[in-house]
């Protein structure tokens, strides 16, 4: 599935995969810094991470502050977050 | 007959000592070892963040001490 097809609780839990993924390579670098698989495989994740993370933002508002980027208005606090039933 | 039963070896009494073997040599003693991760199959992400980690060969079961785990 596309990540324009997903509702928002498919996006979440798309973001959660990619950014778990993300997460766990983190830690195999941390004591693998030149193994070149894993950065690409990192790169990859990341991209993919920062991608849905715009997307999602774009339509229900900011989960980071880094896709907050208001332009007339400030949703970073005042959209329902995923654990105030944002997702449901 | 004589009475073991303050003297005897551990392995006499429960069975869990390990044999020696030809490795003993080859490591000094009071110390631990990690053997070294490769970057290698990983799991599909959906599948990682069900299980716990991306590396199949992470994924162990943790059972001790009366945790939940997958069997």
């Amino acid at each position: 599935m596309m990540m324009n097809q997903m509702n928002q609780a498919q996006l979440l839990h798309w973001i959660d995969m990619v950014s778990f993924a993300v997460v766990d390579i983190t830690e195999y670098l941390d004591t693998h810094p030149k193994d070149e698989e894993a950065i690409k495989y990192f790169n990859h994740y990341m991209d993919l991470r920062r991608s849905a993370l715009r997307a999602y933002a774009e339509k229900y508002g900011p989960l980071t502050i880094d896709s907050a980027n208001p332009e007339n208005y400030w949703s970073w606090s005042n959209v329902p977050l995923p654990w105030e039933g944002g997702s449901c | 007959m004589r009475n073991y039963s303050m003297t005897r070896p551990m392995e006499a009494r429960c069975g869990c000592m390990p044999e020696r073997s030809s490795m003993d040599s080859d490591f000094a003693l009071a110390m631990a070892y990690v053997p070294w991760q490769y970057f290698d199959t990983v799991y599909e992400p959906d599948k990682a963040l069900e299980i716990g980690t991306i590396f199949p060969e992470l994924d162990k079961p943790f059972l001790a001490a009366g945790r939940c785990g997958r069997p």
